[in-house]
């Protein structure tokens, strides 16, 4: 059988909440389980390689082997009032399982899926997945089935929900993991415009080399770190010669929201209406585009081919 | 203190089992008769004694009218639905409606409710575990059918209760088989569990690792097992008898529970040897007091061609839990056989064909299930058990919105403990209360789903309808209790429910319900968003139509000019219309488009002016 869960937490593999990466924000947010609901994404920074460096409170505590010392840990400032009401409750929890409670509850609250399960951009599935398990087997409701919980039932449940959904979320973008190999976390760039146009490059690399799948699936890893309308042009163009019209149009749509009188952006989005079978719409875009009068004559030949195109095409 | 014992049973529709973990090995333990399974079987006898188990499917033939069997598919059920309906034509025993919409079964003018049978049973397997153990047992985990909705587990909770056991917890089946499938040893794999019962047919995809297992999708036929091979058999041997005789040997309820002994035997049978005699003496009488008897011969091929489409609709649930969980074929591991009729050759086969992998071996299909309940018990009172089960809901849950439509709160194999909360407004000026139906079940109507409970909630501001706000908050624990909130987000005032058993309400009921509350619905908030994006529209609306003539006197000379006034017109009149029919994708596109064309309206007209 397994070890105990004593041994499995001194476990170097696991991503115990006291080596967490824990941002800033970790250290202040206030420890609500109710935050349990927060935003699948963070506001900004993305993607923030982990840190191991940031030591915080979180990391402090760690109380010396069989040494007890709740007092010390009451008095290290690190916990809320509510956090200190919470280690004064009558339940059968033992501390510094309820301290690690804390710890995760304000990385949840962070409200960064990669942080939550302790993992990286970089992680493949089967390494979130393993983060999630053992992270599961330490915050799920049933590893203190049958105990006085307090206020702790509804934190647990409110902290594994949000585990489980930040594994949902992160997962459910499986082909985006797919593309990255635990190999390349190494040499990515800090900064995330430089990572996005690296993995565009990659994009294209795979879209010339005839592989659509894979140049979209780096497509979708770069628009969601960085997405100007040069990269959602090209993006969709791919998706349309993947026969992906749904996604082509997506893509189209969003560069035109931020270059609405740039004639190439009107030629993809065209292009896109045209794919998903939305004729008029894309005769609509053409017509528009030719009225705005531009310098570049060349360009504005292309989109009267492409209207005139359009109209053979239509009149069939 | 040494950790208390709990029990682990496979409360089946043919056979129940149960199982405990001793130091730290789950084990099977046999009944007096040295069985490792029971049939799930109840007669009351002529003397009035009660008998449970072989005791009373040995006398099941000569006392048909009173031995229950199979009473699982009855379980939580309603009256007047449609598994109700088939039992009361199949099954030899009195089936009458009891007082409130439920099931009652008449055994020498007793009457039974459903739950108060399978607690017989349940308390059969607790004396079975106690006899073993030589001490008494308290808590029990029991296993159900992945597909057991929310009344069917509540009422096999009540069966619990009613035996004298404490039941900690319901479980799935297959999850529960995939438990004793990977216990003990360090896999990290997704598998398969194909569950072929006396009564039901599951499939699920679990995924293990590191102690944890996880049921990533589960789906099956509540209405799809053995007892159907069972009766493509007794209809072959009918028709057979009929054309031979000209006598309907249905007709006969002794003869027809001797047929379907055989039927059962021989298909058992045929799953070791190819050809089986069938031999039924004085299987019936003639009126000229003339005995008749029943014999002939079914091959294995006769049978597996008898049965091939319930073996295909298996493989079909397989591919659609597959697709659900946008899981490949390839991404399965193992496949684990569970159930009686898994021992089939044919359905060993079909399986290997579908998953590309031969089933796994060594796991007793009829044991494993109760090993499973065994070890999640274990699991759950000893502490330092390093075993996690997370399951999953298997049905969306959610609320009645206005029109009788199901808005889905929770959806299908969501990991629980889980919570999800959603806004709702007002469907009728000045409405001061709503009432939230709360379902489940997966179709868009209301109607069609299962109705949990309702409660209202009063004291609302007096407003335009889509104005008040109302937040209704699900969650579900992690045994599975439900319990749902409405709140005014103005007032902070709230009504909430925990789901405690269904309220036994038909499709009709329900339905009539809908047209009466009709006026104490919400709806869902997307009023809102569409405002702010109604102001957004409306702001470039402005711009587009005071630029217009202007615009139109600019370009109207060329025919690329007419065009472009003629598709502005047209973009124009997409938005208004989006507008009024509060359609917010439509309007969404509409706005974008209203935005390329003011785009093109200032091009022009800065041009014209530099
Ligand atoms: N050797 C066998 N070959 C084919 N079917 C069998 C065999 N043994 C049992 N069965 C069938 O399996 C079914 C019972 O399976 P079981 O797993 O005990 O059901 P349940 O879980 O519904 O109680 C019955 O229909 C029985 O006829
Ligand atoms: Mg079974």
């Amino acid at each position: 059988m397994t070890p105990p869960r004593a041994a499995i937490a001194a476990m170097p593999a696991r991503p115990a909440v006291a080596s967490a990466p824990a941002g800033p924000a970790a250290a202040s947010a206030p420890a609500r389980p109710a935050a349990a609901s927060a935003p699948a994404r963070p506001a900004a920074g993305k993607p923030a390689p982990a840190s191991d460096d940031a030591p915080t409170t979180e990391r402090d505590p760690a109380p010396p082997r069989g040494g007890r010392a709740t007092v010390q840990v009451l008095d290290d400032g690190a916990l809320d009032a509510d956090e200190r009401a919470a280690l004064a409750e009558d339940v059968e929890i033992d501390v510094d399982d309820r301290r690690r409670i804390f710890a995760m509850e304000r990385r949840v609250a962070a409200g960064d899926p990669l942080a939550m399960l302790g993992v990286t951009d970089a992680s493949d599935k089967k390494a979130i997945k393993r983060a999630y398990f053992v992270l599961s087997k330490e915050f799920h409701p049933d590893r203190y089935y049958g105990k006085r919980l307090g206020t702790f039932a509804l934190r647990l449940a409110h902290l594994f929900d949000a585990l489980a959904k930040a594994y949902a979320t992160l997962t459910e973008d499986a082909p985006r993991r797919r593309g990255t190999t635990p190999s390349d976390a190494a040499s990515r760039p800090p900064s995330p415009a430089d990572y996005a146009a690296e993995l565009f490059d990659r994009a294209c690399q795979a879209e010339v080399s005839g592989d659509l799948a894979g140049a979209l699936r780096l497509f979708a890893s770069a628009l969601r770190v960085d997405a100007p309308a040069r990269y959602l042009r090209r993006a969709s163009r791919c998706a349309m010669a993947a026969g992906e019209a749904g996604l082509a149009l997506e893509y189209a749509r969003k560069a035109a929201t931020l270059e609405p009188s740039d004639p190439s952006t009107s030629r993809v989005l065209a292009a896109a209406f045209k794919a998903a079978g939305k004729l008029e719409q894309a005769e609509e875009v053409l017509v528009m585009a030719v009225m705005i009068p531009i310098e570049n004559d060349q360009l504005m030949h292309e989109l009267q081919a492409d209207l005139a195109d359009l109209r053979r095409r239509a009149g069939q | 203190m040494a950790t208390e014992k709990v029990i682990g049973i496979d409360l089946g529709t043919t056979n129940s089992c149960v199982a405990i973990v001793e130091d730290g090995t789950p084990v099977v333990i046999p009944n007096r008769g040295g069985y490792k399974t029971t049939p799930s079987m109840v007669a009351i006898a002529e003397n009035g004694k009660r008998l449970v188990g072989h005791i009373a499917k040995r006398q099941a033939i000569t006392n048909a009218e009173n031995t229950v069997f199979a009473a699982k598919r009855l379980i939580g059920r309603k009256w007047g639905s449609a598994a109700v309906r088939t039992s009361i034509e199949t099954m030899p025993f009195r089936i009458v409606e009891g007082p409130h919409d439920d099931v009652r079964i008449v055994l020498r003018d007793q009457v039974f409710s459903i739950p108060e049978i399978s607690a017989y049973i349940l308390q059969e397997m607790k004396m079975i575990a106690e006899e073993y153990l030589g001490e008494e047992v308290q808590k029990a985990v029991i296993t159900v059918p992945a597909y057991f909705n929310d009344g069917q587990r509540q009422a096999t909770k009540d069966a619990g209760r009613v035996s004298g056991l404490d039941v900690i917890r319901i479980i799935n089946e297959p999850t529960a088989a995939a438990l004793a499938y990977g216990f003990g040893r360090n896999v990290e794999r997704k598998v398969a569990v194909y569950d072929l019962g006396g009564g039901t047919f599951d499939i699920s995809i679990l995924e293990i690792g590191n102690g944890v297992f996880e049921v990533i999708s589960t789906a099956g036929d509540t209405f799809l097992g053995g007892e159907d091979f069972d009766r493509r058999v007794i209809d072959w041997l009918v028709f057979n008898f009929q054309r031979d005789n000209k006598i309907d040997l249905r007709k006969d309820k002794m003869a027809l529970q001797r047929l379907k002994d055989v039927a059962e035997k021989a298909k058992c049978e045929l799953s070791s040897v190819r050809e089986t005699e069938i031999n039924l003496p004085f299987i019936i009488s003639t009126g000229r007091n003339e005995a008749l008897h029943l014999q002939t011969t079914l091959t294995r091929d006769k049978l597996e061609e008898l049965t091939a489409d319930l073996v295909d609709r298996t493989i079909d649930i397989c591919a659609k839990t597959l697709e659900e969980a946008e899981l490949g074929k390839g991404d399965i591991e193992d496949v684990i056989l569970v159930g009686g009729m898994t021992r089939m050759p044919r359905v060993q086969q079909a399986v290997a064909e579908f998953f590309g992998l031969e089933p796994c071996k060594g796991v007793h299909p009829d044991e494993v299930v109760a090993l499973g309940a065994a070890i999640q018990g274990a699991a759950l009172v000893d502490e330092k058990s390093d075993i996690l089960l997370l399951d999953v809901t298997p049905h969306s849950l959610g609320i009645m919105i206005v029109g009788g439509y199901f808005h889905k709160l929770i959806e299908q194999n969501t990991t629980v403990p889980t919570s999800k909360s959603h806004v709702f407004t007002t469907v009728k000026d000045n409405q001061t209360s709503v009432k939230i139906l709360v379902l489940q079940g997966e179709s868009e109507r209301a109607e069609e789903n299962e109705l949990l409970g309702e409660f209202v909630l009063t004291g609302l501001r007096r407003a335009t309808r889509g104005e008040v706000e109302i937040e209704v908050t699900f969650h579900i624990s992690a045994d599975g209790i439900v319990s749902v909130k409405a709140r005014d987000l103005e007032t902070g005032q709230e009504q909430s429910i925990t789901v405690t058993a269904t309220s036994g309400l038909t499709e009709d009921e329900i339905r009539k319900m809908i047209d009466a509350n009709k006026d104490y619905m919400v709806e869902v908030r997307s009023g809102q968003e569409f405002e702010k994006a109604r102001h957004a529209a409306e702001r470039v609306l402005d711009e587009v139509e005071q630029l217009f003539p202007k615009v139109s006197e600019i370009i109207s000379g060329s025919d690329f000019g007419q065009d472009a006034v003629k598709k502005a017109r047209g973009v124009v009149e997409r938005a208004r219309a989006a507008i009024a029919a509060r359609d917010l994708p439509g309007l969404t596109e509409a706005t974008e488009a209203l935005t390329r064309t003011l785009n093109m309206f200032r091009g022009v007209v800065s041009k014209t002016r530099g």
